[in-house]
């Protein structure tokens, strides 16, 4: 609920980036849609894509593909979304094959599937104890709702759990270098240029672990990475 | 009655048709005129039946609205809904009267129109013949010409409920059926004032394939007329009788000497040519459609080879039906061409050319199609790849456009609470009271399962198991004692001595209980000893 209200009480931010957005005024509105950030806020799918748009106008197509991967993730049935990260991405020349998602996290969230599951599994509930005496029948479709349910809640949980620890961040700025460890000076194992969308494994000291989607692994400066979504806990060690 | 569409290639159009069934009758007889209205399923516009549209009919004819059924057809893949509309129309003057045509709303505002058809009255009533029933078989023609369609037709009606008939056809000679179009059998009722006359009619296409005169004997019918009541199960008895057709002969005439360039075609047709773009870009896909629609047979036909300066001409795929409409054969090829333009310009497309063989005029005929000049613009050619562009029907090419991110929105939640945390623990706090209970039931069930089993393997009541807490009160305890005597019994049967002192116990015992009431005090002890000593 707490969330619920600060998430309408920052609606505005929303109009006032669109506001500066419309008069081309690009840092201006990019400053506004980051201010959903502030207080350890998760941007919703909405902010993340219209940032996206600002990034994609100023020329910065890696963050404008990190801040459309961010609401891809929020709002996967957006079409809009889809349109424009593939836009984004055929901008990117050169860059491996991005990582992805599992399929179903392109119908619908984890958050949503976890919803789907508690409210099957409390109608499965209800029919398990009172189905009998309602339907002939009704613990038997009972126990598969509910079974459903508890499927569909675990499968979103995980996926939640998943998308937290183990975010996607877009390589920004310039090429990057993968180590053998986690420091400036280790061994090179690979290079990787500008716009490559890679998968977060975990943190160390300033240094994440990441993963390319075909299962090259290396450590890379944190700050060369720009993560998709911020809210998440990069497991460290 | 098989209803092929009269256009299977425009599925997703409304179609609308009027028929008539009989064409002809006499006047107080009343038929039957259908409007079917055909439409696909998928999108596209609807005709608004809820009030069905009035038919207009001649001064010597009175139309009836009778009701309305649907039904659904799997037509090349396309699940295309058929609407028929019945009105009931009743002869009244002798003459040809036209019905309709009928005009449709469509949900989308637009019109389709039904064409009129012809219904005759002929002068007089009923012939008497007709009081039990009449049989007719024959050709729509005699003297086809080699390659021509003729449509070979029987014909039964009778006055008497129930009466059929089942026709043996003769081998014939010199025709084949073509490979599209099947037979179409069609059976309807006439109202007559006279009791209602049902009509059965089969009409099958044929295509001369030899010339000279040709004998085909005659059909045989044989007719069940239904006599008596119906028996306990609701059979009626028939009588049968066998009916011939007169001699049927056909003289089918060989074809005049042709010219080089013809087509094969032998017919009347209509050819129809329609380019769906005016102006294109260089290797856009214009759409190509060649309709070709006449009373011939279209086996084995293709179109000719056609190439065109400035552009590519590839051939897609063809439809081809045929069906009887009405008694007459018709039969549809739509051909699809793609034409590609190369340069820019003028694209001024060569006329085609098409020599069929008309049979109503005895002599060959050249169909020329004219074809548009499309205005071909700079284009997306690429480096020798065709690209297609999807057709849209449009009649302008499609001007290059830069493809844009969408708009941003300009309201709506700034922040996204993550249920990461409480997906879990909600759905254990909701799946709870269904997995307890579910926990309760398969425990007691456990229990009672390991009640049963623990009863299955328990042994016959043992003497031991009687005295074990012994009542207090002293009638019950002495019925305690005698029960333990008794199992005691079963289990020392066959022990030597048992019988007496048993005996001996069970007469003390009967004193107590029976007896005088006195006491003995060491009966307890005694019962007990002995059954101490006799074990299982």
């Amino acid at each position: 609920m707490i969330a619920l209200l600060a998430g309408i009480a920052h609606a505005g931010i929303v109009g006032d980036g669109a506001a500066a957005f419309e008069q081309g005024q690009l840092d201006d509105a990019i400053s506004a849609w980051e201010q959903a950030r502030a207080d350890g806020g998760q941007p919703s799918g909405i902010v993340e894509y219209d940032l996206g748009i600002a990034y994609y106008r100023k020329g910065d197509l890696p963050r404008a593909a990190s801040r459309f991967r961010a609401a891809a993730r929020l709002r996967p049935r957006d079409p809009n979304v889809h349109h424009n990260l593939a836009l984004v991405r055929s901008g990117l020349h050169g860059v491996p094959e991005p990582v992805g998602d599992p399929g179903w996290m392109q119908v619908v969230t984890p958050g949503e599937l976890g919803l789907l599951g508690v409210i099957l599994a409390g109608f499965g509930s209800l029919l398990v104890t009172v189905g009998p005496w309602v339907v002939s029948g009704g613990r038997q479709a009972g126990m598969v709702v509910l079974a459903t349910g508890i499927v569909c809640g675990v499968v979103g949980a995980r996926g939640a759990q998943d998308h937290a620890l183990h975010p996607v961040g877009v390589v920004v700025d310039e090429e990057i270098v993968l180590r053998d460890a986690a420091s400036i000076d280790a061994g090179e194992r690979l290079r990787l240029p500008v716009g490559t969308e890679v998968r977060v494994e975990r943190a160390w000291d300033g240094f994440l672990l990441i993963e390319d989607g075909r299962d090259r692994r290396g450590w890379v400066s944190s700050n060369a990475i720009d993560l998709a979504w911020t809210s998440t806990r990069v497991p460290s060690g | 009655m098989v209803i092929w569409l009269w256009l299977v290639a425009v599925a997703a159009a409304v179609q609308i048709q009027l028929r008539a069934e009989p064409a002809e009758l006499r006047p107080g007889q009343a038929g039957t005129v259908r409007l079917l209205v055909v439409a696909s399923t998928r999108g596209g516009p609807q005709a608004d039946t809820r009030r069905p549209p009035p038919l207009p009919t001649g001064s010597g004819l009175v139309s009836q609205y009778v009701g309305q059924a649907r039904q659904f057809q799997n037509v090349n893949g396309r699940i295309t809904q058929i609407l028929e509309i019945d009105y009931r129309i009743n002869a009244v003057e002798p003459g040809t009267w036209s019905v309709g045509p009928v005009e449709l709303t469509l949900d989308d505002g637009s019109r389709v129109r039904a064409d009129a058809v012809q219904v005759k009255v002929a002068q007089g009533q009923a012939t008497a013949e007709a009081d039990e029933f009449s049989v007719e078989a024959g050709f729509d023609r005699e003297s086809p010409y080699e390659g021509e369609v003729v449509v070979f037709h029987t014909k039964f009606q009778s006055r008497i409920p129930g009466a059929q008939v089942r026709w043996r056809l003769p081998e014939f000679d010199g025709l084949r059926p073509p490979n599209h179009g099947s037979p179409d059998d069609q059976v309807y009722t006439i109202g007559d004032p006279r009791g209602v006359i049902t009509v059965q009619q089969v009409f099958v296409p044929l295509v001369a394939v030899a010339t000279g005169s040709r004998d085909q004997s005659a059909a045989i019918g044989e007719v069940a007329l239904p006599m008596g009541g119906a028996d306990l199960f609701g059979f009626r008895k028939s009588r049968v009788e066998q009916v011939a057709s007169k001699r049927l002969k056909l003289d089918i005439r060989p074809l005049p000497p042709p010219p080089p360039d013809f087509s094969g075609l032998v017919g009347d047709f209509e050819i129809r040519s329609t380019v769906q773009l005016k102006k294109a870009a260089v290797g856009q896909s214009v759409p190509w459609t060649l309709l070709v629609v006449g009373n011939g047979s279209l086996d084995g036909f293709g179109l000719p080879p056609y190439e065109a300066p400035g552009a590519s001409i590839y051939e897609n795929d063809a439809d081809v039906s045929a069906r009887i409409e009405g008694e007459r054969y018709r039969a549809t090829a739509a051909f699809n061409r793609v034409i590609v333009p190369t340069t820019v310009g003028e694209l001024a497309l060569p006329g085609l050319h098409l020599v069929t063989f008309s049979p109503s005029r005895g002599e060959y005929v050249t169909h020329d199609i004219e074809m548009p000049k499309i205005t071909v613009v700079p284009g997306r050619e690429g480096d020798g790849a065709v690209e297609v562009y999807g057709a849209s029907g449009t009649s302008d090419a499609a001007e290059p456009v830069a493809i844009d991110v969408r708009p941003v929105y300009t309201w709506g939640r700034a922040t996204a609470p993550s249920l990461r945390g409480l997906i879990g623990p909600a759905v254990g706090l909701a799946a709870a009271p269904g997995l307890l209970f579910l926990a309760g039931m398969g425990l007691r069930e456990l229990a009672s399962r390991r009640r049963l089993r623990s009863e299955a393997t328990r042994g016959p009541p043992r003497a031991v198991d009687a005295l074990r807490g012994l009542p207090s009160d002293p009638a019950e305890r002495l019925v305690a004692l005698d029960t333990a005597l008794r199992r005691l019994e079963v289990e020392g049967a066959g022990r030597e001595g048992l019988h007496e002192a048993m005996q001996s116990l069970r007469a003390r015992l009967g004193r107590v209980r029976f007896g005088e009431g006195m006491p003995d005090p060491t009966l307890e002890d005694d019962i007990r000893k002995l059954v101490a000593e006799v074990k299982p």
